[in-house]
Formats: C-alpha cells, sequence, structure tokens
C-alpha cells in the first residue's frame, strides 16, 4: 500500500464524513418535505382565498344588480309625465297646439324612433373560449391525436 | 462520549416517531368511532346551504323606452336572538325610524334565547335605503361610543347597542308613473313574497315570462368548495306598444270631460288600426299600483279593474257603422239607396221609433248615419236579414272575446235566433245598438276593420319581448276581413261626409275625420233606466290614411245625455291633443309631402 492509498482510505473511512453524508441526506429530505408543505399550503391558502373573493365578487355583483335596477327607476321617477310636465311649467313652457306648430320636411329624417332596441334573436354559437388542451383527459387527447393523423393519411391516399 | 451522543439522538427520534405513529393511530380510531358519522353529519350541515335565487323581475317599458314597472332596492330588518343585548335600544332605534311599534318590536327582541344555533326574527319589512341610512350612522355612532367606554375600563356595563339587528337587502316592484296606465300595466303584489305574482293587466297576462325561473342553488360555507353561482337571468322585460305620453294626454282630457259633464265613469280607447297596436287606453278609476293593496277601496263592489275590457255595455248608435257595414257588404244596400222614415218602422210586432221620436221624410243611407235614425237603421238590417245580419256581426268579433293580451277581459254573448230570449224585434233594436252588449275594446277592435280598408287586427299591448340580450317582436295579426275594401271605404266616406254635413262638434280642423255618436240607454231591473244614457263616440282619421281610431264612452252624463253633446267634444279634443303628439300634419300639408 502506498503513501498515497493510505491516506485515501484514511479520508474515505474519516468519521466525519460519514456524518456529513447523513446530514446532508437529512437536509436534502427535510428541504424536499418543507417544499412539498409549502407548495399544499400555498395552493390551499390561493384556493381558499379565490373561494372567498368569489364569494365577495357575487355578493358584489348582487348590489350592483340591485343598484343598477334602483337606479334605472329613480331615473324613470326624475323622469316621468308628470315630473316632465311639472318641470316644463316651471321653466315657462305650455302644452303646444296644432295651430302653434310649423311642419317641415327633413331629408333623411325618418321621424321618432324606438329608445329601446336590444339586437334580434340569432342562431349565433357561443364562442370557445378555452383550447380543448385545457379540458381534455390524456386518454381523449391521445385518441383524437391519432384520429387526425389517421384522417390525415387518408386524405393524402389517391 | 461518542455513544451517549448518539444514544439522545435515537431516544429523541424514537421518541417523536411514537407520538406521530400515536396521532396516526388515534385519527384512524377517531374516524372509525361510532360517533364519527354523527359528527361528519353534523358538520355536513354547516358545510352548504340551499338557497334559492328569485330572478330580477323584467321591466315594463311604453313604446319609447319609458319605463313603466321597474324594481327599487329595499330592506328587511330582523335580529339574531344570539347577539341582541339591549333589546330597549333597539325597539326604540327602529320605531322612531322605521315606524314600526315600539312595545311589539321590544316584545320580539327580548325573547330568551340561550342557544348557539342562530334565531332570526323579522322586524320589518320593505325598508327604503335611506332609513337603513339612519340606522347605519346611529348603529355607528352607538359603535364608538362603547369603543370609547371600553377604553375607559367599563367593560362590564352594558353600553346602549344594536348587535344582532340585520338589515337585508332586496328588490321590490315599483312604478315611476303611478296611475298612469296603471289599467294596462296590472299590478306585482310584491308584499306576498313567495307568492307574489301579477294581477291584471300585462303584468298578469305575461307573469311568467316577466318572472323567469326561480332557481334553487346550494352556497358552500367552507371556502375549498366554494362555487360560481350559475348565472340567473332576469325576467324579460316587455314592451308595450303604449305611448306614456298620449296615454296621459288621454287620461287628462277623459278626467276633466267627466268632472265638466258629471258622469258616473269614462273610457277613451285609441288604436292604430293598420297593425292593431294599442296606443293608448284611458279609464277611470285608475289605481296606483305601488299601494296595490287599496284595491278595494278604488275599486268597491264587482268594478273592472279596466273598464275598457272588463264592462260590457248597450253602445248604442255607434253600433249602427256596422250595421251599415254589413249592410253595404251584402248588397242589401248602398250609399244612395232612399229611405222614407215616417219616425215609425214595426218589426216583430213591436213599434221602433227614432231617437226624437220624430219623422224624417226621405233620406238616403248618408242621411240614416248623418240624423242616426234608429227606424232607418232597422229597416236596414231587416232588409239584411237576421241570419246575415248576426253572421256580419259574428264576423266583427262582436259576441267574443278580441283576446287582447291583457288580463280581465270578458264578453258577452249575442242572442241569435233560436236562443232563449230572442226575439223578431232584437233584430231591429240590436241594429241601433241596443239589447247588445259589447265592450270598447270589442267595439273599436270591429270599426278598426273598417277605417283599415277591411281587414280586422288583432288589438294587442305587447310590442316586444326582451329576454336574454335578444329582442322578439310581436308582428301584427290580421284576424279576419269582415267587409271589403269597397264597403270600408265607403262607409268611411259616408261617415266623414255626415260628420261635415251636420257641423258635428267632432270635427278637428285641418284633419278630415269619420265618426258616429251614440246614445244608448241603460238596462236596469225592471226595463230601461229613466234620465240615464250611455253616451259614446267612435271616429277616425285622416280619413286618406287613418293612422287612428279613438272610442269614447262616458257612462250617465249629467249635463246632457246625448253622446253628440258630450262625447262627440271629448273624441275631439283627443284628438286635436293626438295628432300634435303623433307628429302627423294637417291633411293639406301631409298630401303636399307626399306629392314632392
Amino acid at each position: 500500500m502506498t503513501a498515497h492509498q493510505r491516506i485515501n482510505q484514511a479520508y474515505r473511512q474519516a468519521p466525519w464524513r460519514k456524518a456529513t453524508q447523513i446530514g446532508v441526506l437529512f437536509l436534502i429530505i427535510a428541504v424536499l418535505g418543507a417544499s412539498i408543505l409549502w407548495i399544499m399550503l400555498t395552493v390551499t391558502v390561493q384556493a381558499a382565498s379565490a373561494g372567498l373573493q368569489i364569494q365577495d365578487l357575487e355578493a358584489r355583483q348582487e348590489e350592483l344588480q340591485r343598484s343598477i335596477a334602483s337606479m334605472r327607476t329613480d331615473i324613470a321617477i326624475n323622469t316621468s309625465a308628470s315630473a316632465m310636465e311639472a318641470r316644463a311649467k316651471e321653466l315657462g313652457f305650455h302644452r303646444a297646439t296644432k295651430d302653434e306648430i310649423d311642419y317641415m320636411v327633413i331629408p333623411g329624417y325618418t321621424g321618432r324612433q324606438p329608445q329601446i332596441s336590444a339586437p334580434p334573436p340569432t342562431a349565433s354559437v357561443s364562442p370557445v373560449l378555452i383550447k380543448p388542451s385545457y379540458t381534455q383527459s390524456l386518454s381523449e387527447w391521445l385518441l383524437q391525436g391519432i384520429l387526425k393523423m389517421n384522417e390525415q393519411a387518408g386524405g393524402l391516399a389517391p | 462520549m461518542k455513544s451517549k451522543s448518539f444514544w439522545r439522538y435515537y431516544f429523541v427520534g424514537g421518541a417523536l416517531t411514537l407520538a406521530g405513529l400515536f396521532i396516526f393511530i388515534w385519527m384512524i380510531r377517531i374516524l372509525l368511532s361510532p360517533e364519527a358519522e354523527t359528527f361528519r353529519e353534523i358538520g355536513g350541515r354547516y358545510e352548504t346551504f340551499p338557497k334559492t335565487v328569485y330572478p330580477e323581475r323584467g321591466n315594463i317599458y311604453d313604446r319609447w323606452g319609458h319605463l313603466l314597472a321597474g324594481n327599487v332596492e329595499t330592506y328587511e330588518i330582523g335580529a339574531d336572538l344570539r347577539y341582541v343585548t339591549d333589546p330597549q335600544t333597539i325597539a326604540a332605534t327602529l320605531s322612531s325610524i322605521t315606524g314600526i311599534d315600539y312595545n311589539n318590536t321590544y316584545a320580539l327582541v327580548s325573547e330568551p334565547w340561550d342557544s348557539d344555533l342562530p334565531r332570526y326574527v323579522k322586524l320589518a319589512d320593505f325598508v327604503e335605503p335611506e332609513k337603513i341610512a339612519q340606522l347605519e350612522a346611529i348603529e355607528k355612532q352607538l359603535n364608538e361610543t362603547r369603543a370609547n367606554a371600553s377604553r375607559r375600563n367599563r367593560k362590564d356595563d352594558v353600553m346602549p347597542n344594536m348587535d344582532g339587528v340585520i338589515w337585508t337587502p332586496k328588490l321590490k316592484r315599483s312604478y315611476p308613473e303611478h296611475t298612469l296606465g296603471s289599467n294596462i300595466v296590472g299590478f306585482y303584489s310584491y308584499r306576498e313574497q313567495e307568492k307574489a305574482r301579477g294581477y291584471y293587466g300585462v303584468e298578469e297576462k305575461y307573469n311568467q315570462l316577466l318572472a323567469g325561473t326561480p332557481t334553487q342553488v346550494t352556497v358552500a360555507l367552507d371556502p375549498y368548495k366554494i362555487q360560481d353561482i350559475p348565472e340567473i337571468p332576469p325576467g324579460a322585460s316587455l314592451v308595450l306598444t303604449i305611448d306614456r305620453d298620449i296615454q296621459a294626454m288621454a287620461e287628462r282630457v277623459l278626467d276633466e270631460h267627466i268632472q265638466s259633464s258629471g258622469a258616473k265613469s269614462g273610457t277613451v280607447v285609441i288604436l292604430d288600426p293598420e297593425t292593431g297596436e294599442l296606443i293608448a287606453m284611458a279609464v277611470s278609476d285608475r289605481l296606483d299600483p305601488n299601494h296595490y293593496w287599496d284595491y278595494s277601496k278604488v275599486f268597491p263592489g264587482i268594478m273592472a279593474y279596466n273598464r275598457a275590457i272588463g264592462t260590457t255595455y248597450e253602445p248604442g248608435s255607434v253600433f249602427k257603422v256596422l250595421t251599415m257595414a254589413a249592410a253595404l257588404d251584402a248588397g242589401a244596400v248602398e250609399p244612395s239607396t232612399s229611405f222614407l222614415d215616417t219616425g215609425v218602422i214595426m218589426v216583430g210586432g213591436v213599434a221602433i221609433r227614432n231617437w226624437d221620436r220624430g219623422a224624417w221624410g226621405p233620406q238616403d243611407m248618408t242621411g240614416c248615419m248623418q240624423h242616426s235614425l234608429n227606424v232607418c237603421l232597422a229597416w236596414v238590417a231587416t232588409e239584411l236579414g237576421p241570419s246575415k245580419f248576426y253572421n256580419y256581426l259574428n264576423n266583427f268579433g262582436i259576441g267574443h272575446l278580441t283576446g287582447i293580451d291583457l288580463s280581465g277581459e270578458v264578453s258577452q254573448p249575442v242572442l241569435i235566433p233560436g236562443d232563449t230570449g230572442w226575439y223578431e224585434v232584437n233584430l231591429g233594436t240590436n241594429a241601433f245598438g241596443q239589447g247588445v252588449a259589447a265592450t270598447p275594446i270589442q267595439m273599436v277592435t270591429a270599426i278598426g276593420a273598417v277605417a283599415n280598408h277591411g281587414k280586422m287586427m288583432a288589438p294587442h299591448v305587447l310590442k316586444a319581448v326582451i329576454e336574454n340580450g335578444e329582442q322578439y317582436n310581436n308582428p301584427p295579426q290580421v284576424i279576419g276581413t269582415p267587409i271589403s275594401r269597397q264597403t270600408a271605404d265607403t262607409l268611411t266616406e259616408m261617415l266623414a261626409n255626415s260628420l261635415e254635413k251636420e257641423s258635428s262638434v267632432a270635427l278637428v280642423e285641418g284633419y278630415r275625420v269619420a265618426g258616429k255618436t251614440g246614445t244608448a240607454e241603460i238596462p236596469g231591473p225592471g226595463g230601461y233606466l229613466e234620465n240615464a244614457t250611455n253616451a259614446s263616440f267612435v271616429g277616425w282619421g285622416p280619413v286618406d290614411d287613418p293612422r287612428f281610431v279613438v272610442y269614447v264612452w262616458l257612462e250617465q252624463p249629467q249635463t246632457s245625455p246625448w253622446g253628440s253633446v258630450v262625447a262627440a267634444p271629448l273624441f275631439s279634443e283627443i284628438v286635436q291633443n293626438l295628432v300634435v303628439l303623433m307628429d302627423l300634419p294637417p291633411d293639406a300639408i301631409r298630401q303636399e309631402i307626399a306629392s314632392h
């Protein structure tokens, strides 16, 4: 055994080296465990937070819907026939009689148009917002891929 | 030294492992224990709760988008007895702000409650947001006072507070125009909570459409299980054919004429003869649907909510329009057919006389209509014959529901030959609108056919439905062609001429209109009533392109019994205002514009 071999053996058998190896192993396990716990905790907290946020947003949506309905009615109350007539009288207006009206031709004027106009019903298909790859399972994705390949092969055939 | 150090490590590691193992085994024991299922069940009760989501009730608009029925925010006030510590302050505050009874409120919130389970008591309902703002301000002030007292170490004292009081927002029905058009709109009994529904008018007719579909959803309290509540679409909104400003005008003018004539009640119906769209329908009396619980005060006894569709009456001489239309169409008479009026005619052995009991001598058919001669029209009906006469009435829809999309329509069957109670004289009296009953909407629908060149349109108030952001229009429908175009145009010309010849007060300067007065006796328990009449007028115009049919009825006017005296001026005033609101130029200007 040469001197070099002896030093090498002594180094390998050194007790501090074994302790270091065990320590590092524990450290790796601990870090891995902590990481998994951290990820689980983060995901859980985020899920709970998102749930509460959904609840808040739903409450806010309901509040806004009630508020919009109330405001629409408030506007109608303030612009009701009797309210508008009273306001017009206060401003010094009076009801027009047919003798006070001058009629004239305005090219392009098609008369008074209804204020409410929602689009007519259509047979439109609702647009797909999420790509299928986000909703497909692995087996579905594979099956669709194979079918697509088959179709392409069939298409190329004479 | 080295071995001792390792022993300590082994001991700690072993102890921790044993503790972990113990916890693990204990957890399994808990999960498998007989009580576990019970606890899981109790936990499940708090995990979710069912909630019924009531969609917002659809709005009702007039043809120009003015809101006739909408919704406003309102609040229910209640208390959770678990948290109530000061019933006196709660009762006093709520009593002063909302006006609810102090003693009753105090009794409700003083109920002893020791359980941890919630105990909710309702204290007030349909409270306006302004009052809730006042409550919030008071609660905030009380909480601040309590917090200050707490800082001064007065924790044991029960400071005035409103703990336990809860207010929950919701929507209630609101009618911004109050009584305007309430006979058409109807009302929604929002105070009946889950049993609430629409009554009368479009609120009842389209209740299902307006209400939408209530949906029960499960709301999770566990934040991990919260899911998006499915979108519940609101009820459909309705766009009516009614013009708010014309409706307001019709109601105003009608009320003035009821007042000036001393009439018991009145009705005005304005219809577009080309489409059957109801432009306005004014009646007396009218209920403010915001206070629908006053219904029995406004309509005591068996009064109809909407007299224009819910009350039949003997219309009198306005009915002669239909008799003459039938006779002209069947070829029984022509406008130039002459008739010698001797002042009396025997039909079925009964003498029929004119309204003035006079004899008007030789007349043509225009003269018969102009002077409203009962004798002449009874003769016309006999010339036509009962079979054809009643067949035409049937085709005009008399005796049948018009099918107008308003709740509460009634009809009275017409007695025809063969029916019990029909006598030969009925043919003569029916010819001038006595012994036959119809609602104003039946009359205006039938006479609308004359104005619309023979085509009878389905009367309707629904112009469009807006559902899920899309508008579905309600197209006009032809429900029959009781007379030919030629007959309709001939009769219109005859009735326009007759108004002009007698210089009727119904005439409107600048606009050529056709029309007919009506004065009818009112049947009572022992025959017709003394000194009581129904005065009516029906007219349409402009004659060359009719855009409106106006039907007016004044019940038992006091200043004069005659339709020509009390109903014709009402028609004229309505039309004078109507042409302004409809942007309808005088005939001369309109024809000049059309010729360019």
